[in-house]
C-alpha cells in the first residue's frame, strides 16, 4: 500500500514534469531488444536476444573462445586465447585436438581462467542434475564418451579432459570424420567459471544447478562485458570488463556501459527515432525500414540474410512424396508477387537452401545462375500433375481447368489431390495465402490450410520421432530458417540418418541426396575447390527435387545512432559479436 | 450474515474447483506438447531416432507427462495447494513462483494505480453528468463514455503512444522505468515509474472510467428523482448539500459495489495493454505461457484470476449489505 501511494504521488508529479527527459551519457548506448529470458548461461533456454548478451559477456562465438567466427562466416583461430592446437588422428578414426590456452585470460572477477574452465560447462550441462533441469546441447553425440556421460553410464567424458592448467584435449568420435569444417569443432570452447558450476570447483562433485538457475542472468564470464544489473522483462545493463584480455585482434571495449532495453516490436523503431535507443538490429519490416532510411541522425547497415523463409514440405507424406507434385507447386507459386507483397522489395529470391551472403555462393559456378527459378508457368503445372497421375476429375474423366475453385484433380484410383498445410497466424501466412488462394484450387489442388499457434506448428513440423506417416496430417508448413555456422547439411534437415527426427525436419529419405551431402561434409578441409564442386552438385539436386520452396531471403537492416562507429553489417554476426569494437564519435 | 458468508465460501470453493478442472482440461487439450517448450530441437540434434525417442520418454516420465490426466490433475492440486509449490516453468527454467511473483508485483503497480485513478475521475464525472443532465456537459460526458466503451484498448493505447510519445515526445513509449533505476533510488525511481505508467494507465482507465461514469450517473439520477430530495429542496437545503449529503450518500451502495467488483482490476492490467507498452506483468506472462504451452504458469495465473474474481463478488455482496441497510444477505 505504501508503495502504491508512492506510485500515485509520483504519478501526479510526473504528469507535471513529463517534459523532463533523461540525459544521455557519452560513454553509454542503449540497444533496443526483443523479449529476452535474461538467461545468460548457454544451453538452458534458447532465445536469440539472450544469445547476443552471451557473446558479449561470456565471449562465446569468438570473443573469448578458442576459435572465432569471422564476419565472413568462417572460423579462425583466436590467438589471443589459444597458444596452439595440435590435431592427432587416432587409430580408430577419432581425432584428438590438443589445445593449449594462453596464461593471463581472466574472468570479470579478476580470477584467471584455466583449461578446466574451458570444458567444465559441458560436464555441468550433461550431468544428470543438469539434464533433469532441462539443459542440454548436441555436443555429447560428437565427443568420445559424451553419450555415456549424458546417459549417466559414465562419470566423466572420456573425450574431454583437462591435461594441465593450460591444456585440454577434446576427442571427437570417428563418425564425425572426415569433416570439412573440422576447425569449427573447437569454437564451442570458451571459459565458464568451474567454481560457479561445481561444488569446490571439482567436476566430479555435485553440479550447482540451483545456484546457476538463481544466478542465471549474471554469470561471471571472460568476455568483453559484464552484466551489472538487470530486471526481468525490462532491461539489462552491461559494463566493460576491466579484466578482459581482448578479442582475436586484442581489441577491448571502448563504450563503458551498454543498456539493453526490451522494446515492443510495435514501437521499437519509433523509440530509436525518438532517441530512446541507439541501436535496433535485424529490422525486416518494410515500414520500419523506410522510416529508418528517411530519418536524420540514423545510420544503417544492410546485408542479406543467411537464411530464408520457405514453404517446407514433409516429403515422406502421400502425394507430396512425388517430386513432380512438388515441382508443379513451385511453378504455381508466384514467388516474385509474394516477395514484393511481404517484404516490400527488401529481399531477394533464392532457389535452394543457401544464403546469398555465403562465401560458397560467391565461388559457385552453379548457384544461383544455373538453378531453375521455377517462374510461374501454368502449362508446366498441367504437364507435371498429369504426369504424376493427377489428370482426372471427380468422375474419372480427363481433368480440365474451368476457372472454378472447386474443380479438383483426382488420380486413377479416385483419390483427390488434397494437401494439408499448417500455417501460423502471421502476416507471412496472410500474404502467402493471398498469392495461392486462387491459383492452387484453379489448378485442381485442394489446399486445406490450418492456421494454428506457433507451438503446435513447430511440433507438427519437427515431429521429433513422435508420429508415423499415417498419424500425421500436414505435408506443408510455412517456416523461416537461418543457417548455422558452419552450415553442415548433414546436421540440417536433409540426411536420412536422422529421418524421423527433428534433425531431418523435412523428413527426407533420399539416398542420392545422402550421397551428395556426404560428398560435401567428407571433403578434405584443405580442398576448397572440391568442396565447392560438391556443394554445387548438392544445391543443383536440391533445386531439382524441391524439398522446399524458398520464398524470400531478407535484406536485413541494422539502424543506429550515427554517432556510433565501427558497426559491421553481416548476417553472421549480431551486436554481441562486435559491440566491444564500437566507438562513439566525440 | 456469517451463515451467508460461509455458504458463499463453499460455493466459491466449488466454483474454483470447476474452474480448475476446466482450465486444467483445456491446458492439456490444447494442441502442442508441453515438452516442446522444455527444449529446443538442437538438444536432440544428431541423435538417432531411437535415441530421440528414449530421451523424450525419459523427460516425459520425469515430468509426469505420461500419467493420466486425472493423476496429473491430482498431482497438480497436491503440489499447489498442499505443498504450496507453484511448480516449475518449463519454458523459463525457473520456479513458477519466481516468474509469477515478479509479474504480479508489476501488475499491481499498474492495476492499483489505474484502479484509484479511475474512481478519482469517474465518480465526480458521474455526479456532474447527473446533476447537469441534459446540458452540454452531460452530452460531452456521454460522448466520452460511448467512445471509451466502444474503442478497443489497443486502439486507445496506440493513439496515446502516437500522440504523447511520438508527436509530442513527452512520455515514454514503453517499459516500467528508465534503465537502471530501482526502488532504492527513491523518488527518481518512482518519478520514472509514474511517467512510464501514465499511458498504460490511461489505456486501461479510459474504458473503465466510461463504464463507471454511466453507473454513477444512473445511480445519482435515481436518487435525485426521489421524494426525499424534493422535500430537501422545498426546505431550502443548498444544491451541493442535496447532491453530496442526500443523493450521493444513497448512491454510495452502487459506487461501493462498483469499487469492490472492480477490485480484480488491481491484479489485471490486461494482456493487450501490457504487450503494447512492454509492461512486464501477469498478462504478458500469461500470453507467453499460453503460446509456449507452459502449463505451470498458465494454470497458476488463471486460477489466481479466478480466485480474485470469485472473492470480489462475495466481498461486493457483503459491502453492499453494509452500506445499504435495505439489502439483506440470506
Amino acid at each position: 500500500m505504501k508503495n502504491l501511494l508512492k506510485v500515485m504521488l509520483s504519478l501526479v508529479v510526473a504528469v507535471t514534469l513529463v517534459a523532463c527527459g533523461g540525459e544521455k551519457s557519452s560513454d553509454s548506448i542503449t540497444i533496443l531488444s526483443g523479449d529476452m529470458n535474461m538467461d545468460i548461461y548457454p544451453y538452458i533456454t534458447n532465445n536469440a536476444y539472450d544469445n547476443n548478451v552471451r557473446k558479449a559477456v561470456l565471449g562465446s562465438d569468438g570473443n573469448a573462445a578458442v576459435m572465432y567466427l569471422g564476419e565472413d562466416g568462417e572460423f579462425y583461430l583466436n590467438e589471443t586465447i589459444t597458444k596452439s592446437v595440435e590435431t592427432v588422428e587416432n587409430e580408430d578414426g577419432s581425432k584428438t585436438f590438443k589445445v593449449e590456452i594462453n596464461p593471463g585470460i581472466k574472468f570479470s572477477d579478476g580470477e584467471e581462467a584455466k583449461a578446466i574452465d574451458f570444458i567444465s560447462y559441458y560436464y555441468f550441462v550433461g550431468s544428470q542434475e543438469g539434464k533433469e533441469a532441462g539443459f542440454s546441447t548436441s555436443i555429447f553425440s560428437l565427443l568420445e564418451g559424451g553419450s555415456e556421460y549424458l546417459s549417466g553410464d559414465a562419470d566423466t567424458i572420456s573425450g574431454l579432459v583437462a591435461t594441465g592448467d593450460y591444456t585440454f584435449e577434446a576427442t571427437y568420435s570417428a563418425h564425425n570424420f572426415p569433416y570439412y569444417w573440422e576447425s569449427s569443432l573447437l569454437a564451442v570452447y570458451f571459459p565458464m567459471k568451474t567454481t560457479d558450476l561445481f561444488e569446490d570447483g571439482d567436476i566430479t562433485k555435485a553440479p550447482l544447478v540451483s545456484e546457476v538457475v538463481d544466478n542465471i542472468s549474471m554469470p561471471v564470464g571472460a568476455g568483453p562485458y559484464v552484466v551489472t544489473e538487470y530486471k526481468n522483462d525490462q532491461y539489462m545493463v552491461l559494463e566493460a570488463n576491466e579484466h578482459y584480455i581482448g578479442d582475436y585482434n586484442g581489441v577491448k571495449p571502448s563504450i563503458e556501459k551498454i543498456n539493453i532495453k526490451i522494446a515492443p516490436m510495435d514501437t521499437d523503431m519509433e523509440q530509436l527515432l525518438s532517441g530512446d535507443g541507439d541501436y535496433l538490429g535485424g529490422v525486416v519490416e518494410t515500414d520500419k525500414i523506410n522510416a529508418g532510411l528517411d530519418a536524420d541522425g540514423i545510420a544503417y547497415s544492410t546485408y542479406l540474410r543467411n537464411g530464408y523463409g520457405a514453404l517446407m514440405f514433409h516429403s515422406d507424406m502421400p502425394i507430396i512424396e512425388d517430386v513432380r507434385v512438388r515441382q508443379a507447386m513451385a511453378y504455381l507459386l508466384d514467388r516474385e508477387e509474394f516477395l514484393e507483397a511481404f517484404t516490400g522489395g527488401y529481399a531477394e529470391l533464392v532457389h535452394g537452401p543457401y544464403g546469398l551472403s555465403m562465401t560458397e555462393v560467391e565461388e559457385s559456378s552453379v548457384v544461383p545462375e544455373e538453378l531453375n527459378s521455377y517462374d510461374y508457368d501454368e502449362a508446366k503445372v498441367e504437364e507435371l500433375l498429369t504426369a504424376a497421375g493427377w489428370g482426372y476429375d471427380k468422375n474419372g474423366n480427363e481433368w480440365k481447368a474451368d476457372g472454378s475453385d472447386s474443380n479438383f484433380r483426382y488420380n486413377e484410383a479416385g483419390e483427390e489431390l488434397k494437401l494439408y498445410w499448417n500455417a501460423s497466424e502471421s502476416e507471412y501466412t496472410d500474404k502467402l495465402m493471398a498469392v495461392v488462394a486462387n491459383t492452387f484450387p484453379q489448378a485442381g489442388i485442394n489446399l486445406v490450410v490450418d492456421v494454428t499457434d506457433f507451438a503446435p506448428l513447430l511440433e507438427n513440423y519437427y515431429n521429433d520421432a513422435q508420429l508415423t506417416i499415417s498419424e500425421r496430417k500436414y505435408s506443408m508448413f510455412n517456416m523461416a530458417n537461418t543457417f548455422a555456422s558452419p552450415n553442415n547439411p548433414y546436421a540440417a534437415s536433409y540426411h536420412s540418418d536422422y529421418y524421423g527426427t527433428s534433425t531431418n525436419s523435412l523428413h527426407i529419405n533420399d539416398p542420392k541426396l545422402d550421397e551428395l551431402i556426404d560428398n560435401v561434409r567428407f571433403t578434405d578441409p584443405d580442398d576448397r575447390e572440391g568442396y565447392i564442386a560438391a556443394w554445387d552438385e548438392m544445391q543443383a539436386y536440391m533445386n531439382e527435387q524441391v524439398y522446399m520452396i524458398p520464398l524470400y531471403s531478407n535484406n536485413y537492416h541494422d539502424f543506429y545512432n550515427d554517432k556510433i562507429e565501427n558497426v559491421v553489417g553481416t548476417p553472421f554476426w549480431t551486436w554481441g559479436n562486435q559491440i566491444h569494437t564500437w566507438t562513439i564519435e566525440e | 450474515m456469517v451463515i451467508y458468508i460461509l455458504k458463499r465460501l463453499i460455493q466459491a470453493v466449488i466454483t474454483l474447483f470447476i474452474i480448475s478442472v476446466l482450465t486444467f482440461g483445456i491446458s492439456r487439450a490444447l494442441p502442442g506438447d508441453p515438452l516442446a517448450s522444455y527444449f529446443d530441437t538442437s538438444v536432440t540434434r544428431g541423435m538417432s531416432p531411437d535415441e530421440v525417442k528414449e530421451y523424450r520418454e525419459e523427460l516425459r516420465e520425469m515430468h509426469g507427462l505420461d500419467d493420466s490426466y486425472v493423476d496429473q490433475y491430482i498431482s497438480w492440486l497436491d503440489t499447489t495447494f498442499i505443498e504450496r509449490d507453484l511448480g516449475y516453468s518449463l519454458s523459463k527454467k525457473r520456479p513458477s513462483s519466481q516468474v509469477i511473483g515478479e509479474a504480479l508485483k508489476n501488475t499491481i503497480y499498474l492495476g492499483g494505480a489505474t484502479f484509484i485513478f479511475t474512481f478519482i475521475v469517474s465518480v465526480p464525472l458521474g455526479i456532474i453528468a447527473a446533476v447537469k443532465k441534459g446540458t452540454i456537459i452531460d452530452d460531452f460526458i456521454k460522448i466520452f463514455t460511448i467512445l471509451g466503451i466502444s474503442l478497443p484498448s489497443f486502439v486507445i493505447g496506440i493513439l496515446l503512444i502516437y500522440i504523447f510519445a511520438g508527436i509530442l515526445g513527452i512520455l515514454p513509449f514503453s517499459g516500467m522505468t528508465e534503465v537502471g533505476l530501482n526502488p532504492e533510488d527513491g523518488l527518481e525511481f518512482y518519478m520514472s515509474l509514474g511517467k512510464h505508467m501514465i499511458l498504460p494507465m490511461l489505456t486501461l482507465g479510459i474504458p473503465s472510467i466510461a463504464y463507471q461514469v454511466r453507473y454513477v450517473r444512473n445511480a445519482m439520477l435515481d436518487c435525485l428523482s426521489q421524494d426525499y430530495i424534493r422535500t430537501a429542496r422545498s426546505k431550502g437545503v443548498s444544491g451541493s448539500k442535496i447532491v453530496m449529503s442526500h443523493a450521493f450518500r444513497n448512491a454510495l451502495g452502487t459506487v461501493a459495489t462498483l469499487v469492490v467488483l472492480s477490485l480484480p482490476t488491481v491484479f489485471n492490467s490486461g494482456i493487450i495493454t501490457e504487450s503494447i507498452f512492454g509492461w512486464p506483468g501477469l498478462g504478458s506472462e500469461l500470453l507467453s505461457a499460453v503460446t509456449s504451452r507452459d502449463n505451470a504458469i498458465m494454470l497458476n495465473i488463471v486460477m489466481f484470476y479466478a480466485f480474485i474474481a470469485v472473492m470480489a463478488t462475495i466481498l461486493a455482496d457483503i459491502v453492499l449489505a453494509i452500506v445499504d441497510p435495505r439489502v439483506k444477505l440470506r
